[in-house]
Order: C-alpha cells, then structure tokens, then sequence
C-alpha cells in the first residue's frame, strides 16, 4: 500500500458515501452521493437495463467501482414501494412508541399497499417492455373476460382458466423466454402478502380535525425489503433502506405556494402531491400503462386538483423535463415550475431527493425511506444515543474529576518535592554543623580529659615529689627546732597534731588568711619555770619556725603546777604552716 | 426482557442506577483512594513546613577542629615530658602492701632504739565525691580519683579513693627524743619513700632514772 492508497482510505472512512440505485423496472440507476461541506458531491454514477435487477446492480457495481467507489451503503428506490397520506391522532411532537407508531401505520396502510401491487401485472409489464402493444393487452384481456364468463349458467373451473402469459403464447405475440424474463420482473414488483414495513414523517395537522394529523408514509412488504437485503448482501452491501420510485422530490421543493401539487413522473409511475404550504394534504399515485408522462400528468392533476387553481410543480426525468414542463404548461394554461429548479448533474429528480434525505439537507426530513425497526426516533431519542450520552457525560466527568485530581496532585507533589528539598538542605546543614560540633566536642573532651590526666600527674607529681619529701623534711625540722629551743627551763609535754585547739582566750586573729590553707598544724604543749622563760620560748619559736613558712598561734602562757609539784607556768602554741590555696582542684 | 421494553421510568432508574454504580466504583476505587493521597501529601507538606518553620539551625562552632588536635598535639608531647617525671617519681614510692618496707621500717625502729608497741595498717575510710544539688553522682564520678584538698589533711588526702592514697602504717613507739629523730631521720634512708604524715608525741608520766633520757609516747602514721 503507497502513501495514495492510504491516503484514499483514509479520506473515505472521514468522508461518508453512499449508493443510491434507482429501478424503474427497466432501468437500473446507480448514483453515488457524498457529502462535501454542505453541498452533494456526486463521486460516480452508472446505470444498466438488464431486466433482472440483479444483473443490472452487478454492472452497476462493477462500473461504480471502476469508478473508484468502496462504499458499501446503499438506498434503492423501486416501483414496488409507495408512499401514501394518512391521518392520525397523533402529534409529532409527542409521537409514539415506534412499535406502536408501525402498527397505526401499518393497519392503514396495509390495503392501499396491497391495492398497489396488485398493479403490477404482467400485461402492464410486457406493454412497459414494449413487448406487447395496446392492442395486443386489450385482446389478451379480451380473451380472459370471455374465458371466465359463464357457459350454461355454470362458471368455468378457476383451474381450467388460462394466464395472461399462456395466452399471449398461444396467440403467437410472444416467445417463452420473452415472457419468463418478465416474470422475473414481476418478481421484483409483486410480492406475496406479508408483513408490512413503513417509514414516516409528520406533515401538518389536518384543516378540518383538530388533533389529528397527516402523516406521509413510505411502505413496502418485508420479502421485497428481503429480496433487496439479501441481493445487496451477495455484493457486501449494506441496504440502508427502499423508497419509492416517485413522491420523493417532495424533498427538492425550495419554495412552496400557499396551495400547489407536485406532480413527479417517470415512464412506469406518476405521482401527485398535493401541498399547502410547506406540508403534503394528498397523495396520488398513477400507474402510467399505456398512457405517456403528459397523459399521466393530467391524469393525476386533476385527480387532485380540489377546483382552486394551484401553483403546479413539475418532476420529471431531465431528459423529458423541458418538453414536458412546456406541454403541460400548455395543456393546463398554467404556469409549471421544474422541480427541482437547479439541476447541473442532469440527475433523476428521485435519487436527488433520495440523497437530500440521506444526508439530512434542507428538506429531506420531508420524506421517509423504509427501513428495518421503522424510521429512526429523534437523535436525542435513539436508546443508543442515550447510552452514549450517558457514557459520554460520566467520561466527561471522570476526565474533568480525573484532570482536577491530575493538576491538584502535581502541585502538591511539586510542592512537597520543593519543600522536601528545602528540608532535606536544612537537615543536612544541620546535621552536619552537629557532626562538626559533635566531633569538637569529642576532641575537647579528649583534650580535657587530656588536660586532666596531665594535671592529675601534675598533682601526683607535685605531691609525692615536693609535698611529701617537705612533709618529711617539716617533721624532721620540728623536731629539730625543738630540740634547739629547748632549755632547762621548758619541759615539752606534748607534740600532737589533733587539729587546732581553742585556748582559754581565743586567738583574735583568723585561723587563715585569705587565699592560704592551713597544711600542718602541730600543737606543742610545754612546762616552763618561770614566764619569762615561757615567753622566751615562744619567741625562739617564732624566729625558728618562720625559716619554714609557719606561723605560731594560739600562745597560752598558765600559771600551772609542774613536775614535782613546782610552781611555773604551762606554755602552749601551735604551730601552723599555710600554703597558697590551690586555684582549683580536680 | 429487552431494554426497548422499559417504559421511562424504568430506564430512568436503569439509568439511575448505572450512574450510581459506575460514579460510586469510580469514587470508590479511584477517586477516594487518590484523594486520600493528595491529602497525605498535604499533610506531609504542612508536616515538613511546620518542622522546617520551628526547626532551630546551630550556630557553626567557632573553634576549628584542627585548631583542637593541634592542641591535643601539644598536650600530648607535654604530658609524655610529666610522664617521664611521674615515672621517676612512682618509682619511690614502694608496692602496695610491701612486706619488704615493713620489715625495714621494724628493722630501723630497732635499730634507732625505738621500741614499736603497735605496728598496724591504718584504715581509713574511702573519700568520695560530694553529691552535688545541681547534679546526681554518676557511677563515672564514683570511680573517679578525687583530689582532696590540703585543709583535709595529710591522712585524707593519702585515702582510698583520694588521687594520692597511699597504704598507711600506725605505728605507736616508745623510745627517747633522739631515738625518735634518729628514727625519723632514718626514714629518708628507706628505698622507698616513706612520710611521717601524722606525729603525736607525748611525754610519758614516769620519770627517767637518772641520767637517762625522758621517755616519749609517739604516735606516727606512715604514708608508705
């Protein structure tokens, strides 16, 4: 496949085609209509006048996709369906159920339908075949009127009867193989009686009958609907539905007078409509026999005409339009408009409503096609429109809801990743000023504890290598000091050092100084003979111990009875020695 | 039953209730779940707002880290110099329950003319650290070595538990003052090092015999 393949089928699924085959019992017209912006577009066209509409559709095809066309929808318009008016109770704006709707059109349309088949019968089809002539018909007839009339008094057996078709074998007019291919024809036409489909569309409420309204209906009975299906489904098409030959160009009509008819003709059937304002009042249907479009256009004029003098509006095929528009115009003394009044692609006045409608231009709503279940409800009205819509608005609303969650959840994302990054700074700042502070601290610890190893062997070393050797060397010295200050004057009684004693008259000056502690403190206790020996003492220790940093405190001089119970004096004093106060301590 | 065959108001509640179920497994499933999401974004938003709003930043340490191991450098290479010194000091002081200076000390007694009545290890109670108001006493300060303070005296400070301790020896002598020098001179002469760190002599109530020296009561206490 080329990009121009592709291309192609592409642009056919966007644009949406459709087939529209015309059969007059003679000849079959295939149009294909496609819509581009508002106008219709005719993408191909062909035709075949097999006598079997099955062949002729089969050439149709093939020419239609010679020309290039892959659609597969398809709208037929045959003699075989037909349009009529009828009144009914029922408002357009308020219509009924379908189901419902069918069967009110169908009881009424059931006997017009059956009246209009019974048309088709096979002299009138081998006289439209120009098989037979007038004549030839009449005399057939002729032969069958005096075939059933009574011989004796006693009618002929029904059985013993001769067709229409025997006759005109006996009487030498035809071949067999002339009349079985009419036949066939016939086939396509007649159908047996069954179920009857219809299609609708309102017109205006009736003059005379409030409440009740015309209605213009299409019908067809459902073995031609399936003769059709299954023809176009042999060819893979998809038969949208069956009009009638003639009626349609209801559709074309622009312009509408107050009062007018609408006479539509093709060679097989002539149909006349007759129109107050926009809306169809009648309808009439004339089968054309022998008779030609002009005869037919009379016929079914004044088969309408209710005396007035309508406006007359013509349809006819376009090679016939102008002649006949001139003639009938001439005939009637009035003036005949064609409809419809622009027609550049020369095309059947029928397929062009067809098409109309199909598309749902201007107005094509005015007609109806028959189609299975009955025409379409309003858009709104369709079940499947319904659910769609239904569909659609939940969807709509979970897009909106999920698109409002979609951005909702993004910007709070966003936002926390934003102050999550901020956070993630901020703890990282933080832990890491603690690292640093934490690793600080366990230096300085180290060093404190550092620091205090140091001063503890600084104080170790301090004491048992100064304290403890002057300790020693104090003692000695005391010992010493006394034993020079000693005479034979002062007996010592006592060297303790049991702590600071408190004399008779306590000592007025401090126990310390400030800043000094007391380290060594020996109390000394003597006997001295006389006072001035005791003094002298003292003095001697004073000057002796002040080599040594120490103080004497606390002198006592009392008269007190000594040793052998002499008179003298008890000296006592204590001596002190004070160092600075450390500045601290571990 | 065909759908054609409801009349409106039956497909009204058809409808109804397709709305309802389908809104309802949406919300269900869907909506109510990633809401629930959106609004724990959001409170972990105002979480980490709040904690950034009220967090406290440290100010950065004005000391510099290498500033500190330069110090403990420093204070290393000065406390291998006290070591060396501490080392030579430790070296004087004898074993813990030396025998050997005990023996020496009896043998300088008597050979000083010092006679020891009694001869025995002085116990003293273990110092501790104060229990402070502010602070508990943690096992760590328990086991701490504590520096008594010099107004304590010679024997607290020589404690168990003190910095210092040091065994102590009370001895009670008998013996004449130059006895008791001679005794206490000696002490310096010992090889290890032994403090007299308490002293109290007293003269005793017996009168020397003539031309004899008067006879002292001492009480010492040896730092061994």
């Amino acid at each position: 496949m080329n990009l121009n393949e592709l291309k192609d089928k592409l642009l056919q699924l966007h644009s949406k085609s459709v087939l529209i085959c015309e059969w007059d019992a003679h000849v079959l017209r295939g149009v294909v209509f496609s819509r581009k912006g508002k106008k219709l577009h005719v993408d191909a066209q062909a035709e075949a006048d097999e006598l079997n509409p099955a062949d002729s559709l089969k050439k149709v095809l093939a020419e239609l996709r010679s020309q290039n066309w892959q659609g597969n929808q398809v709208l037929v318009l045959t003699p075989s369906a037909m349009s009529a008016m009828i009144e009914l109770p029922v408002s357009p704006k308020k219509p009924k159920p379908v189901d419902q709707m069918h069967e009110l059109m169908r009881w009424e349309i059931e006997p017009l339908l059956m009246q209009h088949q019974s048309q088709w019968t096979l002299g009138h089809l081998l006289e439209y075949h120009g098989l037979l002539n007038e004549n030839q018909v009449k005399e057939i007839n002729e032969m069958q009127k005096r075939q059933s009339q009574a011989v004796g008094g006693v009618k002929p057996d029904r059985q013993s009867l001769k067709r229409f078709g025997e006759l005109a074998l006996e009487l030498g007019f035809l071949t067999r193989d002339q009349v079985q291919s009419v036949f066939v024809v016939q086939d396509w036409l007649r159908s047996e009686y069954d179920e009857v489909m219809c299609g609708w569309s309102p017109q205006g409420e009736v003059d005379d009958a409030p409440g009740v309204w015309n209605w213009l209906v299409t019908a067809t009975y459902a073995s031609t609907y399936t003769l059709w299906s299954e023809l176009c489904d042999s060819f893979k098409l998809n038969l949208i539905g069956l009009m009638p030959l003639t009626g349609n160009s209801l559709a074309l009509c622009e312009r509408t007078d107050k009062l007018s008819v609408l006479l539509e003709t093709t060679p097989l059937t002539t149909t006349a409509l007759r129109l107050q304002k926009q809306h169809v009042t009648g309808v009439h249907h004339y089968l054309n026999h022998s008779a030609s479009m002009l005869d037919a256009c009379l016929e079914v004029y004044h088969a309408e005409n209710a005396g007035q003098h309508p406006a007359v509006l013509l349809s006819a095929p376009v090679e016939n339009q102008i002649k006949l528009q001139e003639t009938l115009s001439a005939a009637l003394g009035l003036e005949v408009s064609a409809v419809p009044s622009h027609n550049p692609e020369q095309l059947s006045p029928g397929v062009l409503a067809a098409a109309r409608h199909f598309f749902q231009q201007k107005g094509g709503k005015r007609i109806s096609f028959i189609r299975k279940g009955g025409p379409l409800p309003p858009v709104w009205q369709r079940q499947e429109n319904q659910f769609s819509a239904l569909l659609a608005s939940i969807l709509l609303i979970i897009v909106v809801t999920e698109s409002a969650m979609f951005f909702q959840h993004k910007a709070v994302t966003e936002a926390k990743t934003e102050i999550d990054a901020r956070a993630k700074i901020l703890d990282d700042a933080i832990a890491r000023i603690n690292a640093q502070r934490a690793e600080i601290d366990k230096r300085k610890a180290e060093l404190e504890m550092q620091r205090q190893n140091q001063r503890r062997m600084e104080a170790r070393l301090a004491f048992f290598g100064e304290e403890m050797p002057e300790r020693a060397l104090l003692t000695q010295a005391i010992l010493g000091v006394l034993q020079n200050t000693i005479n034979d004057q002062i007996i010592l009684t006592r060297i303790d050092e049991m702590g600071r004693r408190v004399g008779v008259t306590p000592d007025t000056a401090p126990s310390t100084r400030p800043g000094v502690v007391v380290k060594d403190n020996f109390n000394i206790d003597a006997w001295a003979l006389t006072e001035s020996a005791a003094q002298e003492f003292v003095q001697n220790m004073k000057l002796a111990v002040a080599a040594w940093n120490m103080e004497v405190r606390d002198i006592q001089v009392i008269e007190k009875i000594g040793p052998m119970n002499m008179s003298g004096f008890s000296v006592s004093m204590s001596l002190i020695h004070v160092v600075a106060k450390p500045e601290a301590s571990l | 039953m065909k759908i054609k065959q409801l009349n409106n108001k039956e497909k009204g509640m058809a409808i109804a209730i397709i709305i309802i179920l389908l809104l309802g497994g949406y919300g269900y499933l869907r909506f109510q779940p990633l809401m629930s999401e959106v609004d724990s974004l959001e409170r972990q938003k105002q979480a980490t707002l709040n904690r950034i709003s009220t967090m406290e930043i440290p100010d950065e340490p004005q000391e510099k880290i290498d500033e500190i191991i330069a110090a403990l450098d420093d204070q290393e290479k000065a406390q291998e110099a006290i070591e060396d010194n501490a080392a030579r000091i430790e070296m004087q002081l004898a074993p813990v329950d030396s025998q050997e200076l005990r023996v020496r000390i009896s043998e300088l007694a008597r050979d000083s003319g010092i006679r020891i009545r009694v001869n025995e290890v002085l116990r003293q109670e273990p110092v501790r650290i104060a229990p402070s108001n502010n602070r508990r006493t943690t096992a760590a300060d328990a086991d701490k070595e504590m520096n008594v303070p010099v107004e304590a005296g010679w024997i607290k400070r020589l404690a168990p538990g003190s910095m210092f301790h040091r065994p102590l020896q009370r001895l009670e002598i008998d013996g004449d003052y130059p006895s008791l020098r001679r005794f206490i001179h000696g002490l310096d002469d010992l090889p290890y090092q032994v403090t007299v760190v308490r002293m109290n002599i007293e003269k005793l109530d017996i009168s020397p015999l003539r031309g004899m020296s008067q006879l002292l009561k001492t009480e010492i206490v040896l730092a061994l």
